[in-house]
């Protein structure tokens, strides 16, 4: 019996960014899955609206009949979802320190990665249209690199 | 162990009854009024149950995402817990929902939401003849019963 079904990571925005599945579930296509990530990030702001008591961040645990989902936000807003097996224990954990570093030790330290790229677009915007026009845009991992080299 | 409060919906998503009996963060600084505080709350457990029919493990007979669903059954999800609160949940086969929010070391309580279905709310409320149904309903006896439950439970 599997423990984990999917795994889910949602950036800030809402939008998904990745999506794995450990065992094939049939009926749920690409479309969806982007779908089910951005009513998940909704759904999870509302809850936090709604709550009774002060400093609520959100659902971090759903518990149904056939699967639980186990949610983790960073302080950046990025979202780790893994649907698992009823009463799986552990997840919290796995999900806060495997997922999370194997992420940004591959991901976000990866001088080439894209999945930043439009936060960096609108802050480029009003200046780059003044004195930077026709520069092409560089991640900003890339150039705190090149910055720190020069000194 | 603290309950915060308490709502029943019917399933047109009136809010026949709403209790609570704290609440440190008051309704003006998360949906606005009390009737928007409702609305929120039954739209986001229609889109819960909504997504937790979508991604469902099981394939045979699912609900495609956007769909209609079954009123009263196929209803799979059953609590969420956050920081510092946990919901929980009961949809009854009418589509009468039941909300408890409790504060978030309570373990399940599936079967003490059965029970304020089955012995107060439908002892107290539907039995009662001067109860319309479809209506929002103010009912002492019913509050004070379902606190002493509650009271009961949290001993244990």
């Amino acid at each position: 019996m599997p423990a984990l079904y999917a795994l889910y990571v949602i950036n800030k925005s809402g939008g998904l960014i990745y999506y794995k599945e450990f065992v094939p579930i049939a009926s749920l296509n690409l479309n969806d899955t982007l779908r089910l990530a951005s009513i998940w990030h909704s759904l999870h702001a509302i809850a936090a609206q709604l709550s009774p008591a002060q400093g609520c961040t959100g659902i971090d645990l759903l518990l149904t009949e056939t699967f639980d989902l186990h949610c983790f936000q960073t302080l950046t807003g990025t979202k780790f979802l893994l649907v698992v097996e009823p009463r799986t224990p552990d997840v919290a954990e796995l999900l806060r320190t495997t997922i999370y570093e194997l992420y940004t030790d591959y991901v976000l330290k990866n001088p080439h990665d894209e999945s930043q790229h439009h936060g960096l677009r609108e802050e480029q915007g009003p200046r780059a249209e003044g004195k930077d026009k026709g520069k092409t845009i560089v991640p900003r991992s890339v150039k705190l690199f090149t910055y720190q080299h020069r000194q | 162990m603290v309950c915060y409060n308490f709502y029943i919906f019917n399933r047109q998503g009136t809010c026949l009854c709403y209790h609570e009996w704290q609440r440190p963060k008051s309704v003006k600084q998360g949906a606005g009024t009390p009737s928007d505080d409702q609305k929120m709350m039954f739209g986001l457990f229609f889109s819960l149950k909504t997504f937790a029919a979508a991604m469902d493990p099981r394939t045979e007979n699912k609900a495609q995402l956007g769909g209609p669903l079954r009123i009263g059954g196929a209803c799979t999800f059953h609590s969420y817990a956050t920081n510092n609160y946990k919901l929980h949940f009961l949809e009854s086969p009418s589509g009468i929902k039941i909300i408890l929010n409790t504060s978030p070391e309570i373990g399940d309580l599936r079967d003490h939401l059965s029970t304020i279905y089955g012995s107060i709310y439908v002892e107290y409320v539907l039995k009662n003849p001067v109860y319309m149904p479809g209506k929002p309903f103010r009912c002492q006896y019913f509050i004070g019963a379902l606190t002493k439950y509650l009271q009961d439970c949290r001993l244990t």
